[in-house]
């Protein structure tokens, strides 16, 4: 299920660095996102990976490097100089960005809906009524229709990570950034945020994602990164990338999760167990 | 000797009053030390490093500063430093609130700081300035946890305010010791003053427990 791809860059960056301390997490990355398309980024831990999703709306900011987000630039500290913006200036280009994260943060003193409306409230200045319309839509397009009185610790995991995603989505982003969505949950719950995240992809929603779901990156993404000791070890689309092994750390590492799989290759023969394959596309 | 209780309260007027003037001071001591305190604790949580360091040093010599040094020094030292003329009770009231203030501030800071560094994050990802992510997200959550705490530094400054009787300050405690001195009864007096603080705080940190109960949803 591939998305049609234009060539119309939504986010770029180029030539970040970032060190902490003495790690030298980012050495000079480049990527290109164009409009439409599902980038996964993978890589064992610490390789630079949810840095670089971070660095995209300068939630991190790089030591050195550029970024622009449709075509207004975020950051730029080159050789040429450094570009200096206002905070205020940072957040009407950041919020072009929608940003998932691994732990949900949700905002535990608001319910769903008022976790969703929040920003489009305060940083928008919408109508309440307006607001809460979309947030309510939004809520059923993410399968929780009932959901939007409810405190985020009433909520699962999965639940929670639904509404982030919803809250994420109504400030209407370009771009959306998931870092890790489903690592910090229970494997039951996997599911459920895979197949909202795989619905807006098929709505063609511009995605970079971080993620350990190496299976899902190899069917949702139109190109997969392979970020190795801070740089780009590999990219392409994730059949060729992940089967070729001609990256021989690239080939490590999948052959990881090639091991797992064919590990659990008799129970996936022995009974198409429905709990581990993720919901069907769409809901 | 016989325990007769009803030898302090034949004096319950001077009782009452000491009672007033404790309170009074809890009052006007807190209100400064939370005031100073707050304004310390964003000094701390500023990015600017020379003002993290002016409310670091604040905090560290009113809280390391042992109360009673502390309130004999204003009285008596400091007019000295300054040439100025204090009495007795803007002594008393200066020194408890400043005292108060460096523990207030650190309550203040910890309790901002104690939020999970995500949700700052998720505000800033949806476009919320400073302002907006302090009191909208981050203020809300961390006054919840602060409640406990400043309501025991409260219950402490209370209790601090007997060091009044130092200064001559006629709180409880100060009018408890004339009572003795008048009536001989140490034992009597001494025993009710202990229990009446007992009673007044209690239901001061039953409620601040109760708050606690309800928060932990």
């Amino acid at each position: 299920m591939m998305t049609a791809t234009s060539e119309d860059v939504v986010l770029s960056v180029r030539g970040i660095e970032k060190s902490f301390g003495s790690q030298h997490v980012l050495r000079g990355v480049d990527l290109d996102v164009h409009r439409g398309e599902v980038v996964c980024l993978i890589g064992a831990s610490g390789s630079g990976k949810t840095s670089l999703l971070r660095c995209m709306n300068l939630l991190l900011e790089p030591d050195q490097g550029e970024a622009v987000i449709e075509g207004a630039p975020l950051f730029r500290h080159t050789k040429a100089g450094r570009l200096k913006l206002s905070s205020a200036q940072v957040s009407a280009v950041r919020i072009k960005t929608g940003m998932v994260f691994q732990n949900f943060n949700l905002f535990p003193h608001r319910t769903a809906l008022e976790n969703i409306i929040e920003a489009p409230l305060v940083v928008k200045k919408e109508p309440r009524a307006a607001a809460e319309a979309r947030a309510r839509e939004l809520l059923a397009r993410m399968g929780l229709p009932d959901a939007g009185h409810k405190y985020p610790s009433q909520l699962s995991g999965g639940q929670q990570q639904r509404v982030a995603i919803a809250r994420a989505l109504a400030m209407q982003p370009t771009i959306m950034l998931f870092d890790e969505p489903t690592s910090a949950l229970d494997p039951e719950l996997v599911g459920e945020v895979l197949s909202a995240i795989r619905q807006l992809a098929a709505e063609g929603m511009t995605m970079v994602i971080v993620t350990h779901e190496i299976g899902f990156a190899y069917e949702l993404a139109d190109r997969v990164v392979f970020m190795d000791q801070g740089v780009v070890a590999a990219s392409g689309p994730p059949r060729e990338l992940l089967l070729s092994g001609t990256n021989p750390r690239l080939a490590a590492f999948v052959s990881r999760f090639t091991e797992q799989a064919r590990l659990l290759s008799p129970l996936v023969a022995a009974a198409a167990a429905p709990s581990t394959t993720p919901l069907a596309k769409g809901m | 000797m016989k325990f007769d209780p009803s030898i302090v309260f034949r004096n319950w007027d001077l009782l009452a009053y000491g009672l007033l003037i404790t309170l009074q001071y809890t009052v006007y001591t807190c209100a400064i030390g939370l005031v100073i305190g707050l304004f310390v604790a964003l000094l701390q949580l500023t990015p600017w490093r020379p003002l993290r360091w002016i409310g670091r040093i604040w905090v560290e010599f009113f809280r390391n500063i042992p109360l009673l040094v502390l309130l004999l020094w204003t009285y008596y030292a400091m007019p000295i430093f300054l040439q100025i003329q204090i009495s007795k009770e803007m002594a008393g009231i200066l020194g408890l609130g400043f005292y108060a203030s460096g523990f207030y501030a650190e309550i203040l800071r910890a309790g901002v700081q104690s939020i999970d560094r995500g949700q700052t994050d998720a505000a800033m990802v949806l476009g919320m300035s400073y302002i907006q992510r302090m009191k909208r997200i981050i203020l809300p959550q961390a006054l919840r946890r602060m409640v406990p705490p400043l309501v025991g530094q409260t219950i402490m400054q209370l209790k601090n305010t007997t060091l009044l009787s130092v200064l001559t300050i006629p709180d409880l405690l100060y009018q408890a010791g004339y009572i003795s001195s008048t009536t001989y009864r140490p034992m009597e007096v001494y025993t009710v003053i202990g229990i009446l603080f007992v009673l007044i705080l209690f239901p001061l940190s039953a409620l601040s427990r109760r708050f606690e109960r309800k928060e932990a949803v």
